[in-house]
């Protein structure tokens, strides 16, 4: 099996076409990119030229969102194999899914929904998370969820569920910080607790990102809608946890209303100064 | 197991219903507004979706109707895969039996001009021929059959689909103002060369010519006779080139004909 990470420990970025220009034309200061999978399961034609073309400068990372492993029904074979074939092609430096379901009865349903934590569906997820390595050949990692409500039928904490899935299928994690921040917020749990006790040496990957406050005036609810900067407390926390797990490859995630490549950039290199910074904290504290 | 089965449906059925305030059980009391982010995730991301692959329809319809559309046709689906990248297949087909067809009854030929562009922007990449291709085979060119590029698509619209297309996406610095368009039948070439989605009006003869090539699969010689039986005014060599420009053929042709030039 492949190791946890063949990303640089730096800042990367998702690919969005609208930068395709900057991003060839210069030379950025941002060391990979990330796409969806889902956006590339096509034929043949100029969207697969510019996947190309990226993954000859570049690292890239693919992070799917339509696997569905969370979910109560075997995993859609045609995707699988979808999924497959760019892999073999692009042999991407990482890839990654989520803990989330989408699927249900040969509908896609075009939203990471939520996967109740008990025994049974853990067992199911380790399965899933198991066919896929074992079809692509490769370990991946998998992203603790964005939560809303609290189902009433879970019974494994959130941590222990996906650090045990983790151990069973042998994948690594990908600790999204803000996705932490708004379950914690959403449900009400303690974040510096979660995030204190994060088993780094599972951890291949962080995702940063924007969130927002729900229009809704009676329920302060946070949406995970990667349409802004990533917030102050989420960048502590950030900190917090590299601090104490070392630097990993993080990725800024900006999806909707999304900026010119400037500000995007200027995100990233935030993002690399807070890598840096924890490496010399470490250092110090090391010698 | 059966516990989580009814959690999934449940969770399924209340994201698909049409009522804005269904509630799965597995959801607490007061927090129906909280599933609705779910709900409102969902939707507006096919919704989206449906936009991006559709765009001059949804210009057409204007936001809000195109999202009335939408959420019809979403509710109508009972595949959808798990990738977006070709989402929409068969938006054409709805429109055609919705009753937005009585005011724009053009809308469903809009729609499978927009599915051909977005088909031939990813379908598989292959040479196309070009003319020096036919360099020093210019007397067995009668007798040669070619095939269509598998990224090209003619469409045949009893509405002027390419002249309402391109009212609708004219580039920024052009005339603007009101146009008229004519009503009259239209056959539109969608191809893709250099790697650009590419499309042209086609006259009567250069429709049927094309359609007895790539589909009949007769020759070039029989095709052209076709093509002017049904339009005197078709111009061979003119029409020909054109063909070739766009990248409308496939690269691999043969003369079958024993004369001495066979490529498959």
């Amino acid at each position: 099996m492949t190791p946890l990470t063949q990303l640089p420990e730096r800042a990367g970025v998702g690919f969005k076409a609208e930068h395709a220009q900057d991003i060839f034309a210069a030379e950025p200061t941002v060391d990979w990119f990330e796409v969806h999978p889902e956006n590339y399961m096509v034929a043949g034609g100029p969207r697969l030229a510019m996947l190309e073309e990226l993954c000859a400068h570049y690292p890239v990372s693919m992070h799917g969102v339509g696997l569905s492993l969370g979910g109560g029904e075997p995993l859609n074979k045609n995707h699988l194999a979808d999924l497959k074939r760019l892999v073999d092609r692009f042999n991407p430096a990482m890839v990654s899914e989520h803990i989330a379901w989408s699927a249900h009865e040969g509908l896609y349903m075009a939203d990471l929904l939520p996967t109740p934590m008990t025994q049974t569906s853990l067992v199911r997820l380790v399965d899933a998370i198991n066919t896929v390595q074992d079809f692509i050949g490769r370990r991946i990692l998998i992203e603790n969820p964005t939560s809303y409500v609290a189902l009433p039928q879970n019974s494994i904490p959130e941590l222990e569920f996906i650090s045990e899935t983790a151990e069973r299928s042998g994948c690594g994690l990908l600790i999204d910080v803000n996705n932490v921040y708004i379950s914690a917020h959403n449900l009400g749990f303690e974040v510096n607790a979660f995030i204190d006790a994060v088993p780094g040496e599972l951890v291949g990957e962080i995702h940063l990102a924007g969130h927002e406050r729900d229009a809704n005036p009676d329920d302060n609810v946070l949406i995970d809608t990667h349409s802004r900067p990533v917030a102050d407390p989420v960048w502590d926390l950030f900190d917090r946890l590299i601090a104490r797990i070392g630097r990993r490859p993080t990725l800024i995630e900006w999806d909707n209303d999304v900026p010119g490549w400037d500000v995007l950039a200027h995100e990233a290199a935030l993002a690399d100064r807070h890598l840096e910074r924890a490496v010399a904290t470490q250092l110090e504290a090391a010698s | 197991m059966t516990e989580l089965k009814s959690f999934y449906d449940g969770f399924a059925d209340a994201l698909r219903a049409p009522e804005p305030d269904a509630v799965p059980s597995s959801v607490a009391d007061g927090y129906a507004h909280r599933f609705a982010i779910y709900r409102n995730n969902v939707h507006r991301g096919l919704y989206d979706a449906l936009g991006a692959a559709y765009p001059t329809v949804r210009k057409l319809v204007g936001d809000g109707f195109f999202d009335q559309l939408a959420k019809g046709f979403v509710q109508s689906e009972t595949v959808r895969s798990g990738s977006l990248a070709l989402y929409g297949e068969g938006f054409a087909a709805f429109l055609a039996g919705h009753p937005v067809r009585e005011s724009l009854p053009y809308l469903p030929d809009i729609a499978r001009l927009e599915r051909a562009r977005l088909e031939v922007s990813t379908s598989a990449d292959a040479k196309p021929l070009l003319a020096s291709d036919l360099a020093g085979l210019e007397d067995q060119l009668e007798t040669m059959i070619l095939r269509a590029h598998p990224a090209c698509q003619v469409i045949a619209s009893e509405y002027p689909v390419f002249a309402i297309w391109m009212a609708q996406n004219r580039v920024e610095d052009a005339q603007s103002g009101k146009t008229s368009i004519m009503q009259r039948p239209e056959t539109v070439l969608v191809t893709r060369p250099y790697m650009q989605v590419d499309m042209r009006p086609l006259t009567v003869g250069q429709a049927v010519f094309f359609a007895a090539l790539t589909q009949d699969r007769l020759d070039l010689g029989d095709s052209c006779a076709k093509a002017l039986e049904a339009d005197a005014s078709f111009d061979v060599m003119a029409s020909f080139a054109e063909f070739l420009t766009s990248g409308a053929f496939d690269a691999r042709f043969n003369i079958p004909r024993g004369n001495g030039h066979d490529d498959e």
